[in-house]
């Protein structure tokens, strides 16, 4: 088995704080891992590290390594634009572009110089279960979908990028039930291609869909390992007592 | 967030009283099936078919309080959502509660025996059975203080009274079958006497079953002690 992803004693501070401390984790390719812990616990500080969204924070500073197929992306001469094609992110509020549901699928290929647009857009949207619903409006403003049909939109815009892997962080917490259901069948039906990585609070999502789960508690990893494993058995005791509701 | 300042939220505080509670269900379910046992095998030696009738009828306060710790569980599953030790409890307690079940009803088997053989020859004066079933009760008592106290060890060596257990149920067997050879005119007797011997002999087996559940709820380790 090949990591996709590797963090190897991965720290970082917002300024004098120390969110992430010594984090050395690795992610399966093709698989699913979720990230769970409380509120500030570096989960979602750590998913940006992943495809350096955190260096748009001017007083982030980082130590560590994270290696994408084996090279740092930390690395000087590492093209920033280039890692974030390859590891595209989702977030937790639906944010399509402005304009019409082709246009919002079709800019990043279009800025990169990409041929075929069309046949992309499509792949796209079938790749996200969202063709059928909007093959005949593909010009109608992407703002008019539904929530859970703006985020699939979403993960269809970054699925236009050819990516290697995605990033979820929180994608279904402003979702009704039928729409998490929706995304994450969407999300089986990715591992063939995709490595994914997903940040959840809710824990019953990460159990169901989720082939390996790190837990997380103040800016360090308590805990990895298959997630059948970790919701029966965990190994620490802290993961016991955040996952059965004992925190306190 | 430092450490220390997460709160429980009063949903599930009250979550886990409720699962502490099953339990303390589950250990009275324990108690009210030892007291049948007890009481039933009492009822055969004296040949007391007024106590044994009290065992029959007391089976219905065994069959309500299973079903009170099944519809916890149920609604535990499903309101909840358990994780972890949690689930494996409740999951144990489910299983466990099949086994106290069972062994209510082999009590009561064993009750209408007594009434079965009211006026009739005595059999033998009865030496293994109830020491099988003076055993069985001590096992059970000893699983209930491992269920109580999470103790996997205590669990396990609870399991180790059924060799004594499967001992007793052949001698009392090759004793009834000497009797059934010697005496034919006692085969009827001795016949449904073998069938309660069977029935301690499975009490002791449910009992591993039930330590069995404990170990997975402790160390979540599926072991076979039986």
């Amino acid at each position: 088995m090949s990591f996709k992803i590797e963090a190897k004693d991965l720290n970082l501070w917002y300024g004098q704080k120390h969110a992430l401390r010594k984090i050395s984790i690795g992610i399966l390719e093709n698989k699913i891992t979720a990230l769970i812990g409380p509120s500030g616990c570096g989960k979602s500080t750590f998913i940006r590290c992943l495809n350096r969204m955190n260096d748009l924070i001017s007083t982030v500073r980082i130590e560590g390594e994270v290696l994408y197929d084996g090279s740092n992306i930390y690395g000087s001469d590492v093209d920033v634009v280039e890692i974030r094609k390859k590891i595209g992110m989702v977030f937790q509020k639906p944010n399509p572009f402005p304009m019409s549901i082709y246009d919002n699928i079709a800019y990043g290929p279009k800025i990169h110089g990409a041929k075929n647009i069309d046949k992309i857009v499509e792949r796209s949207l079938k790749d996200a279960a969202l063709w059928e619903e909007v093959r005949d409006r593909l010009d109608m403003p992407a703002m008019g979908l539904s929530g859970g049909q703006q985020q699939r939109l979403c993960i269809a815009r970054t699925l236009a990028m050819t990516p290697d892997v995605i990033l979820f962080d929180e994608p279904c917490s402003a979702l009704d039930p039928i729409s998490t259901g929706k995304i994450e069948s969407l999300m089986e039906s990715l591992k063939k291609k995709y490595t994914q990585i997903i940040v959840t609070h809710n824990m019953q999502q990460a159990a169901r869909i989720s082939d390996y789960t790190a837990y997380f508690l103040l800016g360090e990893l308590i805990e990895v390992g298959e997630t059948k494993r970790l919701f029966e058995m965990p190994k620490e005791k802290s993961t016991e007592d955040y996952i059965t509701g004992r925190f306190g | 967030m430092e450490k220390g300042e997460w709160r429980i939220s009063p949903y599930r505080e009250k979550y886990h009283k409720q699962l502490d509670e099953t339990k303390l269900f589950t250990i009275d379910l324990a108690t009210m099936v030892g007291n049948a046992i007890e009481q039933s095998i009492k009822s055969l030696v004296e040949s007391n078919p007024d106590l044994a009738k009290e065992v029959i009828s007391g089976d219905q306060k065994v069959d309500e309080l299973n079903q009170k710790i099944e519809r916890r569980c149920m609604e535990l599953l499903a309101l909840q959502q358990p994780m972890a030790k949690d689930l494996r409890m409740i999951i144990g307690i489910l299983k466990i509660g099949i086994d106290l079940e069972r062994i209510g009803d082999l009590a009561v088997d064993a009750a209408r025996v007594t009434i079965q053989l009211k006026d009739k020859p005595q059999v033998t004066k009865l030496e293994f059975i109830p020491k099988m079933a003076g055993i069985a009760i001590k096992m059970l008592q000893q699983a209930m203080e491992a269920l109580a106290n999470d103790d996997a060890d205590l669990a396990r060596q609870t399991t180790k009274w059924d060799y004594e257990i499967d001992g007793l149920y052949v001698k009392a067997r090759d004793k009834l079958l000497k009797i059934i050879i010697e005496k034919p005119e006692l085969i009827n007797g001795a016949v449904t006497l073998l069938m309660v011997n069977r029935h301690m002999e499975r009490v002791g087996d449910h009992i591993c079953n039930i330590c069995e559940a404990i170990v997975y709820m402790v160390e979540a380790k599926r072991e076979h002690l039986n």
